[in-house]
């Protein structure tokens, strides 16, 4: 399955793009999302990945960034949207 | 309201905060400041940080990031505030006032790279700011506060990418007993605008918070989902030493789109979902933060501190305001409204006393209410001048860097109030006075230490409501005015004859001649002779006086006698020939019918009047305006005594006085075109235009260098 790759500002622009994408990419088995490159992330974008992964099939996080685990931590979401955690 | 408004109020309480921040600042520098100085200071520049967020200003929202860093480190006691670190404060206040005007598009961004260098090297202790109280968090706080990557307006994100400051130090330690807690519902609006939650969490970190719970529960499936709603909500444990009020300050430019509850009883904020129906989400226990599970702490439910721990209770973010902001240009337009009604008045009373109904008591009821009404009216336009006061502590710290001289600010009267239009240009000849006072008037050091003087100078500033006029001083107590080289250096322009006997205040008023300069230097400050002049006419163009009073080697004090208002003021109307003329009141002394003896004929043409013994000029008005069949005969007219500025007394010669009344000053310049002598028009009574007598230049010309000149 293709990886679906956050962009690196993810604004609540990005969000609506990616909500689209995740929307239409979701199946019975995890999506995988690389999150390497973000550096910033917002509150949109968190809640997007968070619903997608309790949604059916779930996510995949397969990859993160520095930038990304420092806001899941500050945001409290550290435990939900992780690597090791992630579906 | 659109967003050009909200960002103009934005602007205009943005200059309330650098107000407040430099009075603030100014109470440390004078030693003076307590822990709410301090908690004050570093609110107002987080409001602005908070403002230039919304609107997208990102130079000004990581500048002051940078700034509040610093402030909320020496808040938290965790760096002392020496004099050296004041100081530094303050530079980095005058750099934010210009990145303010910078995001208003009056000026480019300063460059502020060398300012956030020296802020983060204080913020670390590693430069003159001393060493820090706790070395752990300072460490955390300065990773937290590094910010030169804003690029872009989402670039603010940046930080959150960063350490989360003191946060991590504290959550190392074994919390406080009296840690509180805060709840967070981030509704839909606090992601437009360029807003973004996470800071807001990013600041309680920097407090010392920590995460306790994220509040997922309310988040749908993927479909049900949409993405500009706000789901999320948090729970953070806030350290004992934090108040409820610093926190709530956090979300002062959020309003509505934040909701908190305080408390570990506090139910969490309900969300405010926009879309149809959430479908139930699974039954999810709140997602407990690493910081939760790593350190189990007191939960939610034990009671905290009984200071913090509170009942349940929303509270909105910004408390409702007592002011009303209303654009400028309606009040305008309530002002010449005012005006018309006032002339109107006049008008009425003129038929009214036509018609012998000068004295009913309605008409009396009517003059007492559109007084009123105009004061009001006026009220609505005045401001304090302390916006005008609040600016020079920056120019004097400018000075201070140019000239060398330290000069201590004192500042009486700064809440007296004046016209709107008249603070706004005042601004100018007072930076070029307070200039001219620390070049010209205050010593080097030296110069004050061998004169047995303190070694740093005093400028004082104060102003005051004296006889219907405002009347500001600005003194210094430097070396005092120079009257031989003055007048030496007056004589050698030409502007005086050699042996011509000049009062002192008369040489004073020397020094706004053109081209006339004493300073034996030329600096890039003041020296080269242009400059006072402007300064005179600028207070003139205000309808104000300046003189000036100087003792060698005590000081100079500069005073500007200055109208209230430039509306409306009072004046004698008199009558010329077939001409009404108004004469400001706050230039005439008295007016009086001169005997034959007391008129001395100068020349063929001049006469002066005997005054108790002083000569003054006699002016024919008449002859000035051109009016028809005026009277020429000063025993036979009246003659008004005027004091001007600069160029002592005369007569005016006029018909008769008709009335002394209120009147509304319209712009001829405005309305027709600039003329010498002539200080605006207004309608009277009977609805003729009457032209207002600019006296100043009317004695000037008449009292003008060659007639000096010739009469030395």
């Amino acid at each position: 399955m293709q990886p679906l790759t956050l962009p690196s500002i993810c604004d609540r622009a990005a969000a609506n793009a990616i909500y689209s994408e995740l929307c239409d990419a979701l199946s019975a088995t995890p999506q995988p999302v690389d999150a390497s490159e973000v550096r910033k992330i917002g509150q949109a974008m968190l809640q997007v990945l968070v619903a997608a992964q309790r949604t059916e099939g779930g996510i995949a996080i397969t990859a993160v960034s520095d930038d990304f685990v420092a806001a899941t931590k500050l945001a409290g979401l550290d435990d939900v949207l992780s690597e090791e955690t992630a579906r | 309201m659109n967003d050009d408004d909200i960002q103009q109020i934005f602007f205009v309480e943005c200059e309330e905060s650098l107000e407040a921040a430099e009075a603030g600042l100014d109470a440390c520098k004078a030693g003076t400041h307590d822990d709410e100085t301090i908690n004050a200071i570093f609110r107002a520049v987080h409001s602005i940080k908070g403002g230039a967020g919304a609107f997208g200003h990102e130079k000004l929202q990581a500048y002051t990031h940078c700034f509040e860093n610093l402030l909320g480190e020496i808040r938290e006691g965790k760096i002392e505030l020496k004099p050296h670190l004041v100081d530094l404060l303050l530079l980095a206040l005058d750099c934010l006032r210009d990145h303010v005007e910078a995001a208003r598009g009056h000026a480019d961004a300063p460059d502020d790279s060398d300012l956030i260098a020296r802020l983060e090297a204080a913020q670390t202790g590693g430069d003159e700011a001393g060493p820090p109280a706790n070395e752990a968090s300072q460490d955390e706080a300065t990773e937290g506060g590094q910010s030169d990557d804003f690029a872009d307006l989402d670039a603010l994100l940046d930080e959150l990418t960063g350490d989360t400051g003191p946060s991590s130090a504290a959550s190392s330690d074994t919390p406080p007993s009296d840690d509180w807690l805060v709840h967070i519902r981030a509704h839909a609006g606090a992601m437009g605008n360029g807003g973004e939650p996470l800071l807001w969490l990013r600041e309680l970190a920097a407090m010392g918070g920590t995460c306790e719970v994220c509040h997922t529960g309310d988040i749908p499936l993927l479909h049900d989902l949409n993405v500009n709603d706000g789901y999320l909500a948090w729970t953070f444990r806030m350290p004992g030493t934090v108040s409820r009020d610093d926190v709530a300050e956090i979300f002062d430019f959020v309003g509505d789109d934040v909701a908190l509850a305080y408390g570990a009883d506090a139910d969490i904020p309900p969300a405010q979902l926009s879309h149809k129906e959430v479908v139930a989400p699974p039954p999810t226990e709140p997602v407990p933060s690493e910081t939760s599970k790593a350190k189990p702490s007191p939960s939610p439910e034990a009671p905290s501190a009984p200071a913090e721990k509170g009942p349940e209770r929303t509270v909105p973010a910004q408390q409702g305001s007592q002011s009303v902001r209303i654009d400028l240009a309606k009040l305008d337009a309530l002002i010449d409204g005012v005006g018309e009604l006032v002339i109107a008045q006049a008008m009425l009373t003129q038929r009214l006393a036509n018609e012998d109904f000068a004295h009913i008591e309605e008409l009396a009821l009517l003059d007492g209410l559109v007084r009123d009404v105009q004061e009001h009216a006026m009220a609505f336009r005045a401001q304090p001048i302390s916006s005008v006061f609040g600016r020079v502590p920056r120019l004097l710290r400018e000075l201070a860097g140019n000239t060398g001289k330290h000069v201590k600010l004192e500042v009486l009267g700064e809440t007296t109030e004046l016209d709107k239009t008249v603070i706004e240009r005042l601004s100018e000849p007072m930076t070029h006075l307070i200039r001219n006072a620390v070049d010209h008037g205050i010593e080097p050091v030296e110069e004050r230490r061998a004169a047995g003087k303190d070694p740093e100078g005093t400028l004082t500033l104060s102003a005051e409501q004296k006889a219907g006029r405002i009347v500001i001083n600005i003194g210094d107590d430097g070396r005092g005015l120079d009257r031989d080289k003055l007048h030496a250096k007056a004589v050698s322009n030409g502007l005086v004859a050699d042996d011509a006997q000049l009062s002192d205040e008369e040489i004073y008023q020397l020094v706004f001649a053109p081209g006339l300069s004493t300073a034996k230097q030329v600096s890039n400050i003041s020296g080269r002779g242009v400059g006072m002049d402007v300064v005179k006419q600028n207070v003139k163009d205000l309808g104000g006086r300046i003189t000036i009073a100087s003792a060698p080697g005590k000081g100079t004090t500069f005073t500007l006698a200055l109208p209230l208002t430039l509306a409306i003021s009072d004046g004698m109307i008199v009558q010329v020939g077939d001409q009404s003329l108004v004469i400001p009141l706050t230039h005439v002394i008295e007016s009086l019918r001169p005997q034959e003896g007391e008129l001395k004929g100068l020349g063929t043409a001049r006469q002066m009047l005997n005054v108790r013994g002083q000569f003054v000029p006699v002016i024919s008005l008449g002859e000035m305006t051109g009016a028809l069949d005026y009277e020429t005969d000063p025993c036979a007219g009246v003659l008004v005594m005027v004091d001007s500025e600069g160029f002592g007394s005369a007569a005016l010669l006029v018909d008769a006085i008709t009335d002394q009344r209120q009147f509304v000053i319209k712009s001829l310049d405005a309305h027709y075109r600039s003329v010498d002598s002539v200080a605006g028009a207004t309608i009277l009574g009977t609805g003729q235009v009457a032209l207002i007598v600019d006296v100043d230049y009317l004695v000037q010309s008449s009292a003008s260098p060659a007639p000096l000149t010739e009469a030395a």
